[in-house]
């Protein structure tokens, strides 16, 4: 092939393969914390570096394909035993999964990618540091026979079994040749809850032409009797190979079970010589893969199409009424409302069922920020504790993908900021290992996600100095601010305690970046700390920003649509409830105080001399940690819509964030909530002391 | 398709020039002219009293004047967004965006949905005329000494027999920076 494919399909495809290499090295390192290793996470790592050469290959993107070729390396030394696993092993892998990163971005942009020369040599260094041939452990009781036939990787499993004082068995199989990857598969999940398997024999004694016989060498610490009960299904038998008693006395080279094997096995030239036999696992050219890739764009088409069948149907459901209303062919007419009803459930499983398909499981990103805490914890020379719940909840696609900068932007904060050293949390009597905490967990129609660390909480009397001395608030100002209005202020642009950029963060980028992300995604963001007990942020979000669902009102005779997302909730009050603070609307709302905003103000909408209503709609509107009242004179009830663009020259309108179509072929504005909140707050901040005053400085209003 | 635009250009071309079709003689002697390819087709309306030239690849539709949705904080010509088929797309009146006399709605108000960049946009004029081919030699730079308020969204004169055609410069024509009216946005109190 001359030319190389298009992009398009390797870096993500590619990502893919570096986020399943990732997770496996989280897998042994927890299993060397925990002194149990697997050798299935190890083997998992070699294969993914193993296709992501064959995939790098096949794209022509070169140092991707050098760099696996040189990991595929030393991952069969790592696999084989002959380079010991440890933390620093560990890192120079965990290395590579970052070169990979920028690598596949660097591909993806056609830029040029870092340099990767000083970290092939650390993994060739890996490779060349093999470890001293060991005394071969005396492997009595196994034949020769079955030595020769195995690789150089199951004999190293092998001994690492007899090591590790396990009894190996013999486990005989007999599968009908037309479902053999089924039962292999299903055996061979069964063998796993007893111990490892070494390797899979074809056996010599077929016991007819459309059967595969097999021979499973498998080590395992449980007793004879309970394999042999746990497997005892049609054509499986297990046999004890060696007895740990057996391999303790060197030797012992003819104990009973060897002829009892041995007899077993073909010979391996024959092995070789007849494919037949040689087909054992891996038969199946079909792929195990039941998933298909595909663009969100072409859901994002499928989502709009649903939509126009959804307004043709509300369409549809207001012409029958009509018909209904005159009296014409009643029979008819009740016909097709019946049918229409029927028509509008199909069309809102179809549209659940796009909304399903766009959904995936946070665990992604989740895993992404484990090598993050992992890797900043070191770099911080911080020992820090990882525990995260919830990675099952499930959000939108696209949202997921936004929230991995803002969620990296909060660990980074939590372990920067927020945990201490470890001799200062000793001092203060804590546990000497700092604790974060990430969870998710879908609360109603949103999904929660909530950071938390065991640190030093956030200091007030820090962020008041801090903001004073960077020039963000004035003396006055801070002084009338209530905590929570401080504590805000690290949301600010610009916004860092630190005098000096740290490593991590404390660039003055973060917090800000936090918030305009969480905000674009119609999410809210909520911060609650302790000083020395620790700090919660946490994010409420949309789990689909698709399909939203709107609050249609109306206000000065014009209708409008407001994501329900970012409605907090709506409340009816009468005017004489309006107070004015410093030439301000505001009115009390469960004990606090909410600034009012007229939408018909705002927007300048002239009103058709109606009287001046004397009850009024307050829709109750957040944006990251700001609430806003909006004023309107009336609320038309509640809707799923599919946002539509209103193009280029009229999307930079400040508030407007696009169109929808309510039915009847009604085409209503859909508002951009964020920047209507920026506008009414950033009004306030002349009068930043306004919210924060005491009711007693109330007035009466209008 | 080629072939038959051809043809329809030789129809519309002889019809406009005045030209008959082959006469007797010119079966007796053979006869020979030359049809233009290098015509440029113009839709021709009428907008504040003034006649328009638009190219016809700019045009997407003609449709009558539909519902539209009033969009706040935007310029004075732009009558709102309506609904092209799904498509939300910006009106633009376009005799106020020339700041001409705006007439009143009528019968014969029609609306060009013109493609612009990629995207789709409404013209309400007040009324279209036809399409006609001009030969590239009768466009001519618009004048300088024009001056005025609307010399910007001129891109060229076309002489069409007697009558002189504008035709318009859609890039400042719907330039989104007009869109958006000037004080919209962070403002003093509501």
């Amino acid at each position: 092939m001359s030319t190389a494919r298009p992009t398009t399909e390797f870096v993500p495809e590619a990502q893919e393969v570096v986020e399943e290499f990732s997770r496996r090295l989280l897998e042994l390192e927890a299993g060397q914390r925990t002194g149990v290793e697997e050798p299935e996470s190890l083997n998992a790592a070699f294969r993914a570096i193993h296709s992501l050469k064959g995939l790098a290959a096949l794209f022509a993107a070169g140092p991707i394909a050098t760099l696996s070729h040189s990991l595929e390396n030393a991952l069969d030394a790592l696999r084989l035993g002959r380079v010991p696993l440890n933390a620093a092993t560990l890192d120079v892998l965990f290395e590579a999964v970052e070169s990979f990163a920028a690598l596949l971005a660097a591909h993806e942009h056609e830029t040029e990618g870092p340099g990767i020369e000083g970290l092939l040599g650390r993994i060739d260094a890996l490779v060349g540091r093999v470890r001293p041939e060991r005394a071969a452990t005396e492997l009595p009781g196994i034949d020769e026979s079955i030595l020769s036939v195995l690789t150089e990787y199951e004999e190293h499993r092998l001994r690492e079994n007899v090591r590790l004082g396990r009894t190996l068995y013999r486990v005989h199989a007999s599968f009908d040749l037309l479902a053999i990857d089924v039962g292999i598969e299903g055996l061979k999940a069964r063998l796993k809850e007893f111990g490892e398997v070494i390797t899979y024999l074809p056996s010599a004694d077929s016991s007819a032409d459309d059967r595969i016989d097999l021979d499973i060498l498998l080590g395992s610490n449980a007793e004879h009797a309970a394999v042999a009960d746990a497997l005892a299904s049609e054509g499986v038998s297990v046999h004890p190979l060696v007895r740990e008693g057996a391999v303790r006395e060197p030797g012992g080279s003819t104990s009973a079970g060897t002829h009892d094997v041995g007899a077993g096995y073909v010979d391996p030239e024959r092995v070789l010589d007849d494919p037949e036999v040689g087909v054992g696992h891996d038969v199946s050219l079909r792929s195990i893969s039941r998933t298909v890739r595909v663009d969100l764009a072409r859901l994002d088409q499928l989502m709009n199409l649903i939509g126009e069948i959804g307004v043709a149907q509300a369409t549809l459901v207001d012409s029958v009424d009509r018909l209904r209303r005159r009296g014409a062919a009643p029979d008819i007419a009740r016909e097709l409302s019946g049918e229409l009803r029927t028509l509008s459930r199909k069309v809102s499983l179809l549209q659940q069922g796009v909304l399903d398909v766009r959904m995936v499981p946070l665990g992604q990103v989740f895993d992404k920020l484990a090598r993050v805490v992992r890797k900043l914890g070191r770099e911080a020379g911080k020992e820090i504790r990882l525990s995260i719940s919830g990675e099952e909840t499930e959000l939108d696609k696209l949202i997921v993908e936004e929230l991995s900068d803002p969620l990296m932007h909060m660990i980074r904060n939590c372990i920067d900021h927020g945990i201490e050293s470890r001799a200062e949390r000793l001092a203060t009597g804590k546990p000497p290992v700092g604790r974060v905490e990430l969870r998710a967990f879908q609360r109603g129609s949103r999904v929660v996600l909530e950071v938390e660390d065991d640190g030093r909480g956030i200091d007030l009397r820090q962020i008041r100095e801090s903001a004073l001395r960077r020039g963000l608030q004035r003396e006055e100002d801070l002084r009338e601010m209530t905590p929570q209005q401080i504590i805000e202020l690290v949301f600010m642009p610009g916004f860092t305690t630190r005098s000096t950029p740290g490593a991590l963060s404390g660039r003055g980028v973060g917090m800000d970046v936090v918030k305009t992300n969480i905000s674009r995604l119609s999410g809210i963001i909520d911060v609650n700390t302790t000083v020395g007990r620790g700090t919660t942020f946490s994010i409420t979000l949309p789990v689909t920003l698709a399909i939203i669902q709107a609050l249609v009102v109306q206000t000065a005779g014009q209708t409008f649509c407001i994501p329900l997302n970012s409605v907090l909730e709506s409340v009816m009050v009468t005017r004489n409830e309006i107070r004015t603070v410093d030439g301000a609307e505001v009115i009390t709302l469960h004990g606090k105080t909410l600034p009012l905003c007229h939408l018909a103000r705002l927007f300048e909408l002239r009103r058709q001399a109606s009287p001046e209503r004397s009850r009024i709609y307050v829709i109750v509107v957040g944006l990251a940690q700001h609430r806003v009242g909006l004023v309107v004179d009336d609320l038309l009830g509640q809707q799923d819509v599919v946002i539509k663009s209103i193009g280029s020259a009229l999307r930079s309108i400040p508030g407007i964030a696009g169109a929808t179509e309510l039915g009847g072929g009604r085409t209503v504005l859909l508002l951009d909530v964020a920047a209507l909140v920026e506008e009414a707050v950033g009004r306030e901040i002349g009068g930043a002391a306004a919210s924060a005053s005491s009711p007693s400085e109330v007035t009466h209003g209008a | 398709m080629a072939r038959e635009r051809d043809a329809e250009d030789l129809w519309q071309s002889l019809s406009r020039s005045g030209e008959a079709l082959a006469t007797e003689e010119d079966y007796e002697h053979g006869y020979s002219r030359e049809v233009r390819q290098d015509l440029r087709r113009c839709l021709t309306f009428r907008c504040g009293g003034e006649l328009y030239g638009l190219s016809i690849h700019d045009l997407a539709e003609i449709t009558k004047p539909m519902s539209t949705t009033p969009v706040p904080r935007t310029a004075d010509f732009v009558v709102g967004i309506g609904n092209v088929r799904g498509t939300v797309i910006p009106m633009v009146d376009l005799a106020r965006r020339l700041r001409l006399v705006a007439r009143r709605t009528g019968t014969s108000t029609r609306v060009l949905i013109v493609n612009h960049g990629g995207e789709l946009y409404g013209l309400v004029v007040d009324g279209v005329h036809d399409v006609v081919p001009i030969p590239p030699e009768a466009f001519e730079p618009p004048p300088g000494a024009l001056g005025g308020a609307r010399a910007g969204f001129i891109a060229a004169l076309a002489r069409h027999g007697e009558e002189i055609l504008i035709i318009l410069d859609l890039a400042v024509v719907l330039d989104p920076r007009d869109f958006v009216r000037g004080d919209a946005g962070p403002r003093g109190r509501a």
